[in-house]
């Protein structure tokens, strides 16, 4: 160890050698004269080194103002005796910045008594100041409390605190500041206090706080904040953290009255949809004689075994126009491009069934064809073609024409069905988080089911699709909203006759409801069964199904549309209302391959309900 | 002999089956419909078409690899594009969008035999200077029933006018 003067005693240096804090004396020109273990640590030196001298405190010095108030300073320190304490300087170390505190004091000549340095003690504070500096950018208000002199004080705050109370704009400093003034009144903190003295928990998380800032304007927060105490348990203050929520409560109302907005305008629309389905009752009626009657219009073969008759008369009837372009006045009665287009149209009238690629194009295709026919018809001169001639071409393509537009009548019919449901779903998905809480009422399972099938009953015959219910236990009850629940059970419902498949051999494709009930786990089971459309294997285990605005991947099988939240919905009710929602989809046929889906699936939803005594108050 | 055309529109018989009669009655073109991408490209490997007109969001249908692109585009017609992923696959299978792999394209596959009917009025851009396809029209309510047969008439006279 290089010789050190004898103004640092032997002694000193043993005993602040193993100090946990850096001790250092340096000369008037700031060369090391000595340091300790943890000074060699901070400032990354060598711990014995061959002459302190060869370093400086001066050189790690991050500011040159630092340096040069360290002259200063020490002149002060000389002038007066006192030990000077310098905080938050930084150094650099390594390359890193450092954050030092320093605290020292001049060092004398013992002989001539004279200032020859100083020394002091390096405490390096880098971690903690980098959580200051941390929590001054968090976008929490951080706060610490504390009780001085009877009263609740502000001792310590992050910048957003400060703006989220809006000091810096009144010029006040929140040090000291008493926080009952950042309640909306005394009184209402006096009831927070007596609340928080009631409370055995040492830690408060989410309570919502409405505050008032220093300019007087309203504030809502959320705070989580942990009480301290003393070794007696007493309280000493409380340290934590505040969110300022006022925007999101504003965003909240308004999402509110924009739901509301959206389930009046939906229910406008509902209402719309189920007036049109009495107005076309009526239109259809009008049609007649109605080929459809039976209930065909959804057989795509019926369809088009139906349109054969007539567009092959249409055709036949074209046909005997045909022979009039032979006459010498062709070109008066048509012209040539009108009567190639009344060749080409009786050819393709007879040949429609083979022509046109899709069955389900030709009732459109057909109708256009005799519009067509109509409009060249019109144009003929009066006494140019036989009367009787010109007047079947017209009564022929009139007729094509009406039964065309029937069968879009009763596809459109279905339609408006379709989405009259999904527009009251749609419905009551969007309102149900902003409507008034309903009272939990006590609801008889047979009523709840036999109301969901009525209401589906027009639907369930417009789709040909024969509704089955079996109620095994009639008198059990469930406590929940009646609303809800009969709305659970209608998307359910909804989805088994849309995805049922007609089945050419054996009649009418069927949905069963059925109801039973399990005495050891007091749960009630609503199942749903239908025959049609698989859901693929993956889907159920991943439960894609459940997921909001998810549509299976052949949900659009044969135009089938729907909002992908019927069945998100239903399960939400259900396990609301304490339940669950279970589904399996197996091949209609034991021993097919899972995995085709190009076959018909037997798909059966599993609802399961406490009954009203096994219940508590879940909602 | 009738000019073969094909359409792949997955709401051909729907949503837009008003296209379908002015074509049909036209008399001149031959009209082949798929329903989905996978019906659609089986078509176009089976046989020529003069012109082929596009839907960008289209059902996958049963093809597994079809299926996978459709999965990894979260099971959304809209992010999927499968028909956008089709026509890279066929014209340039060798863009990161061509997820589609063809082992065998067909010599008659060129860029002026195709053309797009859709929703999005986005793509026109790269269509046009991306793939070389200029035909393009977007689906809009109360648009003509002759569109379709427009946008086969342009594809054939884009053909002429090279040739």
């Amino acid at each position: 160890m290089a010789k050190i003067k004898d103004s640092i005693s032997d002694r000193f240096i043993i005993n602040s050698n193993d100090l946990p804090l850096g001790v250092y004396a340096v000369n008037l020109e700031g060369k090391f004269l000595y340091y300790n273990k943890r000074t060699a640590e901070i400032l990354e030196l060598p711990e014995h080194p061959e002459d302190f001298s060869d370093y400086s405190i001066v050189s790690f010095y991050k500011y040159p103002e630092d340096r040069a108030k360290l002259q200063e300073d020490t002149k002060r320190s000389m002038e007066t005796g006192t030990w000077l304490e310098r905080r938050g300087l930084e150094f650099i170390v390594g390359g890193k910045v450092k954050f030092v505190s320093d605290y020292c004091g001049t060092i004398r000549d013992p002989e001539a008594k004279s200032v020859i340095g100083y020394s002091g003690y390096l405490v390096d504070f880098t971690n903690e100041e980098l959580y200051r500096r941390m929590l001054e950018d968090v976008p929490v208000g951080f706060y610490v409390v504390e009780k001085e002199n009877g009263k609740e004080v502000i001792r310590d705050c992050n910048r957003q605190f400060r703006e989220m109370f809006e000091f810096d704009k009144s010029g006040e400093d929140p040090i000291g500041f008493e926080i009952w003034k950042l309640h909306q009144s005394k009184q209402e903190y006096g009831e927070f206090r007596k609340k928080l003295e009631s409370i055995h928990d040492n830690a408060i998380l989410g309570r919502i706080f409405n505050a008032n800032t220093r300019t007087g304007k309203s504030i809502q927060t959320v705070i989580n904040f942990r009480i301290r105490k003393d070794i007696h348990q007493g309280e000493i203050g409380r340290i934590g953290v505040m969110r300022d929520i006022t925007k999101e409560d504003i965003l909240r109302k308004q999402m509110q009255e924009l739901a509301m907005d959206i389930g009046r305008v939906l229910h406008g629309y509902s209402s719309m949809l189920l007036s049109l389905q009495y107005i076309i009752d009526p239109i259809i009626k009008s049609y007649a004689p109605d080929p459809f009657a039976g209930g065909e219009s959804h057989s795509v073969d019926f369809v088009n075994d139906t349109l054969d008759k007539p567009s092959k008369h249409l055709a036949s009837a074209i046909k005997k126009m045909l022979p009039y372009r032979e006459k010498p006045v062709f070109q008066e009665i048509l012209t040539k491009n009108d009567w190639n287009k009344l060749e080409d149209l009786a050819r393709q009238l007879e040949k429609s069934r083979d022509d046109i690629p899709l069955d389900k194009l030709r009732p459109s295709t057909l109708r256009e064809m005799a519009q067509c026919t109509l409009e060249i018809c019109n144009r003929i001169k009066r006494g140019m073609i036989q009367r009787e001639i010109l007047k079947q071409a017209k009564l022929r393509a009139s007729d094509l024409i009406r039964i065309c537009l029937l069968q879009a009548l009763y596809e459109s019919k279905s339609t408006i069905f379709q989405m009259e449901h999904e527009i009251r779903s749609l419905r009551g998905y969007v309102t149900s988080g902003v409507r008034d809480e309903e009272p939990l009422t006590s609801c008889n399972i047979k009523e709840l089911l036999n109301t969901s099938v009525t209401h589906l009953e027009e639907f369930a015959k417009d789709r040909q699709v024969e509704l089955k219910i079996d109620i095994r236990n009639p008198n059990l009850r469930i406590e929940g909203i009646e609303r809800d629940l009969i709305r659970a059970f209608e998307n359910l419902l909804h989805n088994a006759i849309k995805y049922s498949w007609k089945r050419k051999d054996i009649g009418l494709p069927w949905v069963q409801v059925s109801q039973s009930y399990n005495r050891d786990d007091e749960l009630i089971y609503i199942s749903v069964v239908n025959w049609g459309v698989a859901i693929p294997w993956d889907e159920i285990v991943n439960d894609l199904i459940f997921q909001p605005c998810y549509r299976g991947r052949l949900s659009s099988d044969r135009g089938r549309k729907g909002t992908g939240l019927g069945l998100t919905h239903a399960r939400e009710i259900i396990q609301s209302h304490g339940g669950e929602i279970t589904v399996e989809s197996r091949p209609a046929k034991y021993g097919s391959d899972p995995r085709d889906y190009t076959k018909p699936f037997i798909t059966t939803f599993t609802i399961s309900l406490p009954r009203i005594h096994q219940r508590e108050n879940r909602l | 002999m009738k000019i073969p055309v094909l359409w792949i529109e997955d709401d051909a018989t729907t949503d837009v089956k008003e296209l379908y009669p002015s074509v049909f009655m036209d008399g001149k073109y031959d009209l082949t419909i798929a329903l989905n991408v996978t019906e659609g490209l089986n078509k176009l490997l089976a046989k020529e078409f003069k012109a082929v007109i596009v839907d960008i969001r289209l059902d996958p249908g049963n093809d597994p690899q079809w299926i996978k692109i459709f999965q990894q585009a979260g099971l959304n017609e809209v992010k999927a594009k499968l028909g956008l992923c089709l026509l890279y696959s066929v014209l340039q299978p060798g863009h990161q969008k061509a997820e589609y792999h063809i082992d065998t394209i067909p010599d008659w596959i060129e860029a002026n035999r195709f053309g797009v009917l859709t929703v999005e009025s986005e793509l026109r851009e790269e269509l046009e200077d991306g793939l070389g396809m200029p035909v393009y029209r977007q689906k809009v309510p109360g648009m003509r029933k002759t569109t379709l047969l427009k946008i086969i008439e342009e594809i054939i006279e884009n053909q002429s006018k090279e040739d």
